[in-house]
C-alpha cells in the first residue's frame, strides 16, 4: 500500500465519524417531549399549592417523566455519541435539570417568605419557563461539544 | 486510543471502511441510518455487514415485530480494536513516509 492509499483510506474513516457524531449533533428533544416535561412541572407545582402531600407529587412526576421517556427512546436512530468523554461533552444536559429544580426552590422561599399566594404555582411556572427557554441553548453546547472518538 | 498498529485486510476494503468508520462513532446505529449515511442498498449493506459480523467485528441486533422491526448494528469490542490497530496501520503507513530518511 502507498502513502495515497492510507491517505484516502484516513479520509475516509474520518468522513465517517463526521457523519455519524453530526447525525447525534443534530438530534433534538421533541417538542412532545419538552412540553410535556414542561406541563408536568407546572401541574405538580399548582397541585403542591392545594394538596400538602409532597411524597405523592414526586411519585406522579417520576411516573410521568419515566412515561415520556419511552416514546422518547422508540424514536432515537443513533444513540449519541460514543466516547469515553460522553459525560464531558453532555454535562450541560445534566447541569440543566439542576438548574431548574434551584430556581424552583429559590422561587419558593422568596415567595413563601413574602407571604405571596399560590408560591408553588408561580415557582412552577418560573421552573417550566426556566427549563423551555435554557433547553436550546444547553442543547446547542452540547452539539459543540461532540468529537469523534479518537 | 493508543493501539498497536495492525492492518486489517477485511475492513480495509472501501465499503467495509466505511461501515466500521461510522460504527465507531456511534454505540448502536440503525441499519437505515447506515444504509442511507453510505448510499448503499439493503442487500449489499447486508452483505457487508453478515462478512463483519462473521468476522466478529459487528453485533447486529433486531427489535420489534412487522412494520416496526429494526435492526441495529455495533461495532463489537474486538471491531472496535482491529479499527484502531487499522487506523494506527494507516497513520505509521503516512508517517513513515513522511519523516526525513536517516
Amino acid at each position: 500500500m502507498d502513502t495515497s492509499d492510507a491517505r484516502e483510506a484516513l479520509a475516509q474513516i474520518h468522513a465517517g465519524q463526521a457523519q455519524a457524531v453530526q447525525e447525534a449533533a443534530r438530534w433534538r428533544w421533541p417538542w412532545w417531549y419538552v412540553a410535556g416535561t414542561a406541563a408536568l412541572m407546572v401541574a405538580v407545582s399548582v397541585a403542591m399549592d392545594f394538596y400538602n402531600d409532597a411524597a405523592l407529587f414526586t411519585v406522579i412526576y417520576c411516573c410521568g417523566v419515566a412515561l415520556l421517556q419511552v416514546p422518547l427512546a422508540a424514536i432515537m436512530r443513533v444513540r449519541l455519541h460514543r466516547s469515553h468523554l460522553t459525560l464531558r461533552a453532555t454535562w450541560p444536559l445534566a447541569a440543566l435539570p439542576v438548574a431548574v429544580a434551584a430556581v424552583y426552590v429559590l422561587a419558593r422561599l422568596a415567595l413563601g417568605a413574602a407571604g405571596a399566594p399560590l408560591p408553588s404555582t408561580i415557582s412552577g411556572v418560573l421552573m417550566a419557563g426556566a427549563y423551555v427557554s435554557l433547553l436550546p441553548a444547553v442543547q446547542a453546547a452540547t452539539a459543540r461539544r461532540l468529537r469523534p472518538e479518537r | 486510543m493508543s493501539q498497536a498498529p495492525a492492518f486489517d485486510e477485511l475492513i480495509h476494503a472501501p465499503t467495509r471502511l466505511s461501515i466500521v468508520a461510522l460504527l465507531a462513532a456511534s454505540q448502536w446505529a440503525e441499519f437505515t441510518f447506515v444504509r442511507d449515511s453510505l448510499g448503499m442498498s439493503d442487500s449489499a449493506l447486508s452483505k457487508q455487514v453478515s462478512i463483519l459480523e462473521g468476522a466478529g467485528y459487528v453485533t447486529v441486533r433486531k427489535t420489534g415485530a412487522g412494520r416496526s422491526r429494526r435492526t441495529h448494528l455495533r461495532l463489537s469490542p474486538r471491531g472496535r480494536r482491529a479499527f484502531s490497530a487499522h487506523a494506527a496501520a494507516l497513520q505509521q503507513i503516512i508517517a513513515d513516509a513522511t519523516a526525513p530518511a536517516s
